[in-house]
């Protein structure tokens, strides 16, 4: 069971706060691939007007404890470090079968039709692009634990209300 | 052609010579006399032709010279990959086709390079040659790659060995509910990248039954895997088979309860655009994850 | 020479501008007897320590006057484990230096005896160490995948998950180990790879088994 050790950060979206301002996206590709395109961010933002309340949501990866795409990666490229918490991938090991783009709930990783991988958040190795650009604190980092509840509060007691 | 004596006549169009060892082998293995062959050392003194490596700018012409000096009935066989279809060297600047572009074709032995026991094997076959008591000499030896064959029972159509095969041997088809990995033999170089990464151990390189054909496409080996459609959009996105083997991996490697794993599997009916493209799909899918992650910190 | 036989385990560097400098490494172990020898010598005097940070490690060069030439002992440490024997016994002078060090670099000289901060405010938090880099070493990011692979799974290029299952059931271990199962050569490889500095560079702790590097 691949856990992390106690004190790691990990990022968090608050919906209330995003302004759609899409930094976070801008930010994470030109981090990772040295341009503004944001179909290579490994954050996506979704707005949607027709909803009263949450009119923002982040695909974002969570850094899960027990990660399942971890668990489902056949060639050992996913790993959860468990001094950070990072989920982390090692492209050369990645055989490009995108299971862990199936089996993830949230479907976070995206497959690089150029490299032929599997690549997902890294929480750029520890200084994380998006929480440095968003303009409105939506995106922070927070100890694990605060985190857990926080989600909790979010997604496991709110109701979803239109 | 059974009953006069055949008259080989081999020619490297511009291969490797891999495939050249590999018939000289063949020729080493068997008495040649006793089957009615002999090595021809001229084209004009041989009835038939055995060709490999794919032809290039200065090979094709004295391929059809060859070609031309043979005695009727003219017979060509096209040894290996390079020969079937320029096999890894396509698209080379120096190549000038696939041998069946320059001159006709009578069998494809498939392989790069096939083995001795799989040429002697064709030749047997094409000739009629009486092989009585010399089963043991065409069988390949355990341990030596041969042709990829799937695994129906075991692919789960990830697309994992198209994406990394260098000779593009390898074709995912299907947009509907229906996914077909097919390995073609004709390109195969038999790197083994494709047995190398298969998530579940589907691909292996091993010498068939047959590996000798009249037409180049009917040597292959492929899977059909049945392809589950989305719950909410109804557009086909995984194969079944591919989605049983993340949630077999999953109950291996993590400790899910019945409920969670129910959660985690009822995500997986929805494909993945979907689980990305509404707020409500996202909401749903952190509600899992933080479900998971609070029955962890427990 | 008085230096050549005190120093033990000393090698040599051919260091130094012209004939006034003279510059010797050795390992943060070494370095305490390494003071003592200098100090015996005649007309010695304790300089200062400067410390730099290397990305991977701390580099600590002690500073020497011997007659008018300076000769610096180079030893260096590694961040996740910097720690090293005070010389202040043995040089007084040092105190005030290495209690900046540590303060700055976060370098641990045990044995210091210097509780309150001489540089940074009381109130200073502890974990933070100004002039710390986070451990970044000479090995670019598109590259740290391959390393690791080769350092640690023993190859820079990858073994599919079927041919690791198949190596499991032949009784081998998953990844094949670095280079030949010849001992002799193995060592030859090993060897190269540290007269290189590859591992140092590369950031690779033999001691833990792992990368260094964030």
């Amino acid at each position: 069971m691949a856990r992390s050790q106690p004190g790691t950060s990990v990022i968090v979206f608050e919906p209330q706060l995003c302004t759609g301002c899409r930094y976070c996206e801008i930010a994470c590709a030109v981090w990772h691939c040295g341009r503004i395109d944001v179909t290579r961010s490994r954050i996506r933002i979704l707005f949607d007007e027709g909803r009263t309340a949450e009119r923002y949501a982040a695909v974002n990866c969570q850094h899960c404890d027990d990660a399942i795409c971890c668990a489902v990666c056949p060639s050992e490229a996913l790993q959860k470090d468990q001094k950070t918490g990072w989920v982390t991938q090692n492209s050369t090991k990645c055989v490009g079968c995108e299971m862990c783009i199936v089996a993830c709930p949230l479907s976070v990783p995206i497959f690089d039709p150029a490299l032929k991988v599997a690549v997902k958040c890294d929480f750029c190795l520890g200084a994380p692009e998006c929480v440095k650009h968003c303009s409105s604190g939506a995106l922070r980092l927070c100890a694990r634990e605060e985190a857990v509840q926080l989600n909790a509060r979010l997604y496991l007691s709110a109701k979803d209300d239109r | 052609m059974s009953a006069q004596v055949t008259r080989i006549f081999r020619f490297d169009a511009s291969g490797c010579n891999g495939c050249d060892v590999e018939v000289l082998e063949a020729t080493a293995l068997v008495s040649l006399g006793e089957l009615g062959i002999e090595i021809a050392e001229r084209p004009d003194d041989a009835n038939l032709l055995v060709v490999t490596g794919g032809a290039n700018v200065k090979s094709k012409r004295e391929l059809e010279i060859a070609y031309n000096a043979i005695q009727a009935p003219k017979t060509v066989v096209a040894v290996g990959s390079c020969a079937a279809t320029m096999g890894i060297f396509k698209g080379g600047y120096a190549m000038a086709g696939p041998i069946d572009t320059i001159i006709p074709v009578d069998l494809y032995i498939t392989g790069c390079p096939p083995r001795p026991q799989v040429i002697l094997g064709a030749l047997a076959d094409a000739l009629h040659l009486n092989v009585e008591g010399m089963e043991e000499l065409l069988r390949t030896p355990q341990g030596f790659r041969g042709n990829p064959h799937v695994d129906q029972a075991k692919c789960v159509g990830c697309g994992a060995c198209a994406h990394v095969c260098p000779a593009d041997a390898i074709e995912i088809a299907g947009s509907g509910t229906k996914r077909r990995v097919r390995f073609m033999h004709k390109d195969c170089i038999f790197c083994g990248s494709c047995q190398d990464v298969c998530p579940s151990e589907a691909v292996e390189l091993r010498a068939g039954r047959k590996e000798w054909f009249q037409t180049k496409e009917a040597s292959l080996s492929e899977a059909y895997l049945a392809v589950r459609t989305c719950r909410l959009c109804g557009a086909a996105y995984t194969p079944d088979a591919q989605v049983a083997w993340a949630l077999r991996r999953m109950g291996e490697k993590l400790s899910l309860d019945a409920s969670d794993r129910g959660m985690v599997e009822r995500s997986l009916g929805i494909c993945m655009e979907c689980r990305r493209k509404s707020i409500a799909e996202v909401r749903e899918a952190k509600r899992i994850l933080a479900s998971l992650a609070r029955g962890a910190s427990a | 020479m008085l230096l050549e036989e005190r120093l033990t385990g000393a090698r040599r560097a051919a260091g130094g501008k012209g004939k006034r400098r003279v510059s010797v490494e050795l390992d943060a172990a070494e370095v305490k007897e390494a003071v003592l020898a200098v100090l015996h010598g005649e007309r010695a005097r304790f300089v200062t320590i400067v410390a730099v940070d290397t990305g991977l490690d701390i580099e600590l060069l002690y500073n020497f006057s011997l007659d008018g030439v300076l000769l610096t002992l180079r030893t260096s440490v590694a961040k996740e484990a910097s720690a090293i024997e005070t010389i202040t016994p043995m040089a007084p002078g040092a105190e005030f230096i290495e209690k900046e060090i540590a303060e700055l670099f976060g370098v641990e000289f045990v044995g210091h005896t210097r509780r309150t901060n001489l540089v940074l405010p009381d109130d200073w938090p502890t974990g933070k160490r100004p002039l710390r880099k986070p451990i970044v070493g000479d090995v670019i990011p598109q590259a740290r995948a391959s390393v690791e692979n080769l350092m640690i799974g023993g190859t820079s290029i990858r073994v599919g998950p079927s041919s690791a299952v198949k190596r499991e059931k032949a009784g081998l271990p998953r990844m094949p180990p670095l280079a030949s199962a010849n001992p002799v050569q193995m060592q030859e490889v090993k060897d190269l790879l540290i007269r290189s500095g590859f591992d140092k560079r590369a950031g690779f702790d033999r001691r833990t088994g792992k990368l260094r590097y964030k």
